[in-house]
This record gives C-alpha cells, structure tokens and sequence, in this order.
C-alpha cells in the first residue's frame, strides 16, 4: 500500500503540487493524467526520492519514505520521463548495474534479461553504447533495466512514449500482469485510451491540484453520454481552445 | 559495504571518467569486465608515462643534495595534484550530472560516494606519481636503508595525496554551501574551474620565477616544503618526527571535517546543486528583441549555442593552454627581449610570427575545431529546413572564427606589450595573427563538418576525434619547431642583410600571398563549391 499525504512542492513562489494526498492499493495499475505541468512527474519524482517534497509524507508498505529511503527504493524499479540516462554506457553494462544495485547477480537476472531482450527486440544493439540509440530503442533499454530486478512497485513515468506498437502492446501486457499477482503499478500518461485500457484507479492533475481520485468506470458512470476525452478536457482542458482552433484553421468549406 | 554494488559504481564511473578511452576500446570489441580491465590497464599506462616523462629528468639530480629542487619538484606536483582534483570532484560529482539517474536506486549514499572519490584518486594519482619517485630517490641517495626509505616514501606519499583529496573536497562542497553559490551556481563552477587553470598557471609561474636563482645550480628553497626534505634525508631527526606529525594530525583533522561537512548530508547537497545545474531556472523569462530577417535570428541561436559557459570555457582553455605553455614562460623569465627598438624592417617577420601563433593557437580541441558539432542534431534539422546550408556554415564559420581570433590577438597583444614591440610591428602581429587564424579555422571547420558528430555526451569526447591526442600534440610541436626554424631564418636574414630587407620581405610576402591563396582555392574547391550544389 503506497500513502501520500498532504504532498506539496515548491519550486522557489512556484506551486508545482498542491497537498496531493491518495492511497494507492497493492494489485492496481493507477494512472496519472494531466496536462503538461500539472505535477504528474513531480509526483512520481516525489516517490522515487528524486525529489525532496517541501511539505507532507509518504508512506511505503508502512514506511516512512523519508525515514526508510533504502528499504522503500528496494520496493521499487523506475523509468523516467525521458530515457537520456547512462548514455556512456551500453545496453549491458546498464542493465548489470540495475541488477548491482537490487543485490542481484547477472547470473540471478540472466534468464529474466534474455526474456526481456528477445520480447523488446534488442538483442542486435545492447553492446553499443546507449548514446547512439534511436529515442525508442533507449526507452526499452531503460524499461528492461526497471523490468529486471522485478520488485514489487513499477513506477513508470510516461512508459509508452517513443515505444512501436508491437513493443507498446507487450508493455501493457507485462503492466497488466505485474498487477495480477497483487503487485502495484504506477504510470503517467497523456493517452487517454491508454489510460481507459490499463488503469483500475486514475487521478487527474490540475496544476498541481488533485481533480479527480477514482475509476474509470466510475467517472464514465458520472457522464454516460461521453467519451473519457470529453470528460477529461472538460475537467482539465482550456475552454477557450475549441473556438481558438477555429480560428487558426477557419471554417470548413461547405 | 556491498562489494558486488561497489565494484558495479566502480565501472560505471571508470567509464564515465574516461569516454573516449571507452569508445576507443568498445570500438576494438571490449565490452563488459574486459572494458573494465581495460580501462583500469590503462591508467597503469598512465602512470608509466608520467614516470617516464618525468623519471629521465628526476633520476638525473641527486635531490639528496638539491634542497631548492626537491622542494620545488615537490610544490609541482603538489599543484598539479590540487588542479586534477578540483576538476576531477567537478567532473564527477557535479558536471556527469548523473546523481538524479542513481537516486531512485537503492545504492546506499557513501558507496556512491567512494566509488565516485575512488575515481577522482584514480584521476589524480598519475599527475601525482613522479613525487613518489622524488622521495624515494632523495632517501636512496642519502643513504637512508632502502626499506625504510620506500616505506617512507608510501607514507608520505598517501598522506599527501588524502590532504589534498581532502583539501579540495571541502573546497569544492564547501563552495556549494555558499549562499552565492546557490543563487549562481554555474557561474560559480565555471569561476571555480577557471580559478583552478589560474591557480596551476599562476603556481608554475612562480615556481619558474620567483625561486629560480641564477647564480647557483639549486632552486631557492621553499621553506614551508622543507620539513618534508628533511624526512628522507634525515627521517630520525626532531624535524622529520615533528613533520610526519604535523601530515599525520593535518589529515586526521581534514578527515573529521570532511565527515562533517562533506559526508554528513552529501546527497541532500548532491541532489540540490545537480538539480539546479541541471534545469533552467522555470520561470526566468528572456528577454525578447524583435529581430527582423532570418540572418538575424540564427546569429541570436548562434549566440545562444555559444553560451554554455562550461563548454565554452573548456573550449577556450584548451585554445589558450599551448601557446601560454610553450611562450608564456620565455615572455615572463626575463630573458625575453626588449624589441622597442626595432624597425620597420621587421614588419614581415612579425606578421609571420603572428601566422605561426595561429598556427599553434587552432588545433581540433579549439572552438572553430568544433562548432558544428556543438549543434548537435540541430544542424541535421537546418539542413531539412529551406534554408541555405552554405550560408548557414558560413555564419558558424565567422563566429568560431572571430572568437578565436579575439583569443589569439589578445595573446599577441600581450607578447606585444611585455616584449615593448613598436605599435606599428604589433598592428603587423595581430594582422598575422588574424590572418594564420583565418586559415587554420578553415581548416579546422571543415575538418568538423566531415568529422561532426551529433550524439557526443561529454564536449572532450569531440577532442578525440581524427588522429586524437597524439596528433594534436604532434601536430602542435611540428607547428612550433617548423614556426621557430622559419622565424629564425627570417629574423637572421633581417638582422645580417638589412639593406635587402625591402627584398626578402617582399619575397615572403610572396610567399605567404602564394601559399594562401593556394589554400583558399582548395577549401573553396573541396568545400564551399560543394555544399552550393
């Protein structure tokens, strides 16, 4: 069970997040959504102890994650935002010093590796260094890397960015099975259908403010007659931007 | 500890320490723990060269006897020591920017730590080696019994070496600490590496200068230095026992404030300070000019490219190292001559000395050399918009060009002004100077268009490139001997013919009106031309 309580962030008089506070139960796949900005990542960030929060807490399995950092971060593997991490390295030596810092030996995590490597297709470049990766063959070495010490909480910040469809599909089905044996996974996305196929529970950002803890179900149960991206931009969107769209292309022609 | 995290630390920053070893040897096939080996054989061969370099003219003197020198050779390689450890904690604590990708895993925070410290030693021991071999030479030679004289030596030398590492740790962390820091902390980093170049130049230069005495075959004795001397020469007496302890009691007291200050909240500081140097500050808006014209706007990108301090400031060091390590010396020893005399005759001679300057000014780490490259794939998506590529480069080309000319011509103008050339041979110099720049930045332009690369992580990665280190100080010192055999010539045919000066002059002028316009038709042949088509 994660617990946030009364999360906030500041960046100097920036408020990036706003006394987030929800609890995330073990064997769901909880999704973030929001706009750019909204603190998404900074969420995220707070939990893998990227970020220091200005205020509030959160508790790991009954951990104090200030207090415990070592014993929650071996609770939990991470992929960032963007895959530019280690790029001196190759594929590998990434991967072996993943397995190093979750205790594992490459001997432990070897079939595992093979495993991951053959569904992502990788085998052909992992010696070379990351640097000279393509955007979408960094992001599968960083999500094999997150995927291999296989710990209990998979905290995935917009994990299918960059992914072809086939790599995207058994990502998703790796989510969904991580959460089947009553583990947790927690993502960011900006693909609503992503988010309406994958996630038990969601919680929509607004500027740092919390919108909406919840279903999916529930909140297409509130609105009956809309898609989830209807109701997502009516709660997150711009109002403004459907007549400034009209503006920028001007009327169809009849 | 957990060795099997510490060693996986270890060979991940060996890699990140050395990147274009790294690719050298991943291209030869290395890969894994044989990279590591590898890399680790290779600083070995480090230290072997430094010996090398420095042990042919250490064995020569009896240090034993040379008070003056064993300080001064001490005081050296103190410096350097200093030096490669103050870029060395940058380098990998703060500029690898790393520390953000290690956070969320659980390595614990002082294996971090070693493992980065470890790397920063094996950085600094090379540079700091030859004292080994001073110590233990100065004991052999006083007779003192050999054991003793090598265990002398390990002691001293490990304990110097921890006082320094320890020295600058606190330096460079407690820097971070500043309450100016925070508010400016890359302009303090690059002022704090900047201070560390001025720091080595500064000390070599008073090491040159201030304790050289002409009159005797010893250096002038650096006092605070001398106990050291007198612990392998006489290690039982009171001076030695008192100088070992006072290394001993300095690194105990540098170890606890290290703890507290340094160790105590490393990551929290870690975090804060690679954090800020890592983003743009969010909301610091900048201020918009109206440019007019597309020629405008990529001048304002071309500025904006040029303004990582910490890359330019690389740039620029490397572009300024050679010619102050190879002119700086003679200018500030007091043998350079007073040239305030001289006539007009010698106007062709300063415009070449100037030619040769740029000669030995440009080479592949300089920032013409690299200026494409600095693009990164933005040039790759200039060259997909309607824009014209030719002029684009040409635009790159007269930026690195005029910046590199400003460096040089202020070297010139100080060569000007300490040998009192008359103002009429200095304008000759500094025409020189704009003109070998001219030349040699085509050069190195064009060298980088064919050698660009655009997924470098680390600007040195860019130095390496072509025929590498070798090459440039090979072709640096072809560039100075080939420079001094021609001035030298000139000069000597000035000096003993001068009612034929008007003619020799104009024959080198000939000359040089020749060579140049030879090498501009071929850039513009094998270069320009082609990107038009």
């Amino acid at each position: 069970m994660i617990e946030i309580h009364d999360l906030t962030k500041r960046y100097g008089n920036q408020l990036a997040l706003n006394q987030l506070s929800l609890q995330i139960a073990p064997g769901q796949i909880f999704g973030f959504l929001g706009h750019n900005g909204a603190g998404k990542s900074t969420t995220l960030k707070s939990l893998v102890s990227i970020i220091n929060p200005t205020s509030g807490s959160i508790i790991i399995d009954g951990l104090d994650l200030a207090q415990n950092r070592q014993a929650c971060k071996e609770k939990i593997s991470y992929v960032p935002d963007t895959p530019d991490i280690f790029l001196q390295l190759s594929a590998v030596e990434y991967w072996e010093l993943l397995a190093a810092a979750y205790n594992q030996s490459a001997a432990d995590v070897q079939q595992r590796r093979q495993q991951l490597v053959a569904l992502f297709d990788m085998g052909a470049h992992a010696e070379e260094p990351m640097a000279s990766y393509s955007h979408g063959m960094r992001q599968k070495a960083i999500l094999i890397g997150a995927l291999l010490p296989d710990p209990d909480i998979w905290i995935l910040d917009e994990p299918l960015q960059g992914l072809d469809p086939q790599a995207a599909f058994d990502l998703k089905k790796l989510m969904k099975a991580h959460a089947a044996k009553g583990r947790t996974v927690i993502f960011s996305t900006h693909n609503l259908d992503t988010a309406q196929q994958l996630c038990d529970q969601l919680a929509i950002l607004k500027k740092g403010e919390l919108i909406y803890n919840g279903s999916v179900s529930q909140l297409l149960a509130v609105h009956p007659e809309q898609s989830l991206e209807t109701i997502y931009l009516q709660m997150a969107g711009q109002a403004a931007n459907g007549q400034l769209v009209d503006e920028i292309e001007g009327e169809p022609h009849e | 500890m957990n060795k099997q995290q510490l060693r996986a630390l270890l060979a991940v920053n060996l890699r990140l320490l050395n990147p274009q070893a790294t690719d050298r040897l991943r291209k030869k096939g290395a890969t894994g723990k044989v990279l590591t080996q590898k890399l680790t054989h290779q600083f070995y061969w480090n230290v072997l060269i430094f010996l090398g370099i420095y042990g042919l003219s250490l064995v020569m003197f009896d240090f034993s006897k040379l008070p003056g020198m064993f300080t001064f050779y001490v005081a050296l390689f103190i410096l350097l020591g200093i030096s490669q450890s103050i870029s060395g904690i940058y380098n990998v604590f703060f500029a690898g920017n790393d520390l953000v990708a290690y956070l969320p895993l659980p390595f614990r925070n002082h294996e971090i730590f070693i493992s980065k410290l470890l790397v920063v030693v094996l950085n600094t021991i090379p540079f700091t080696t030859p004292l080994m071999l001073i110590f233990a030479l100065t004991a052999i030679r006083a007779h003192v019994f050999i054991v003793s004289a090598l265990l002398l030596t390990i002691i001293v030398y490990a304990l110097i070496l921890s006082l320094i590492l320890m020295l600058c740790s606190l330096l460079v962390f407690g820097l971070t600490k500043l309450k100016l820091f925070q508010q400016h902390q890359k302009v303090v980093m690059n002022l704090m590496l900047a201070l560390n170049l001025i720091l080595i130049l500064g000390g070599l230069f008073f090491l040159n200068h201030g304790s050289n005495n002409p009159n005797q075959l010893d250096h002038a004795v650096l006092t605070p230095l001398f106990p050291i001397f007198k612990i392998f020469t006489v290690p039982t007496s009171t001076t030695s026992l008192l100088a070992l302890g006072t290394l001993v009691g300095l690194s105990l007291v540098l170890a606890l404030l290290t703890r507290q200050y340094v160790l105590a909240h490393l990551v929290e500081q870690l975090t804060l300070v690679n954090t800020a140097l890592a983003s743009t500050p969010a909301h610091v808006k900048r201020q918009h000019h109206q440019r007019h014209g597309l020629k405008q706007m990529l001048n304002s990108y071309q500025l904006q490219v040029l303004k990582e301090p910490n890359l330019v400031f690389q740039l620029f060091s490397t572009s300024i190292l050679m010619p102050i390590i190879l002119i700086f010396p003679w200018l500030f020893s007091g043998s350079a001559s007073n040239f305030s005399q001289l006539s007009l005759n010698w106007l062709g001679v300063w415009f070449t000395v100037g030619i040769f300057l740029a000669v030995i000014t440009v080479n592949q780490t300089t920032l013409v050399a690299n200026i494409i490259s600095l693009d990164k794939m933005n040039f790759e998506f200039i060259k997909a918009l309607p824009i014209s590529t030719s002029q684009y480069l040409w635009q790159k080309f007269y930026w690195g060009y005029g910046l590199q000319t400003a460096i040089t011509a202020i070297i010139a103008l100080i060569v000007a002004l300490v040998t009192r050339l008359p103002l009429l041979l200095s304008l000759a110099l500094i025409l020189g100077v704009t003109w070998g720049t001219y030349l040699m930045s085509q050069h190195y332009f064009i060298r980088d268009y064919h050698l660009r690369s655009t997924n470098w992580t680390n600007v040195t990665q860019l130095f390496n490139r072509g025929s590498g280190n070798i090459g440039l100080v090979l072709g640096t010192m072809a560039g100075a001997i080939a420079g001094a055999i021609i001035i030298g010539i000139y000069s000597w045919l000035i000096g003993s013919q001068s009612a034929l000066a008007f003619l020799i002059n104009l024959i080198v002028f000939a000359i040089i009106i020749i060579i140049s316009g030879g090498l501009l038709w071929y850039y513009r042949q094998s270069f320009w031309r082609t990107l038009a088509q």
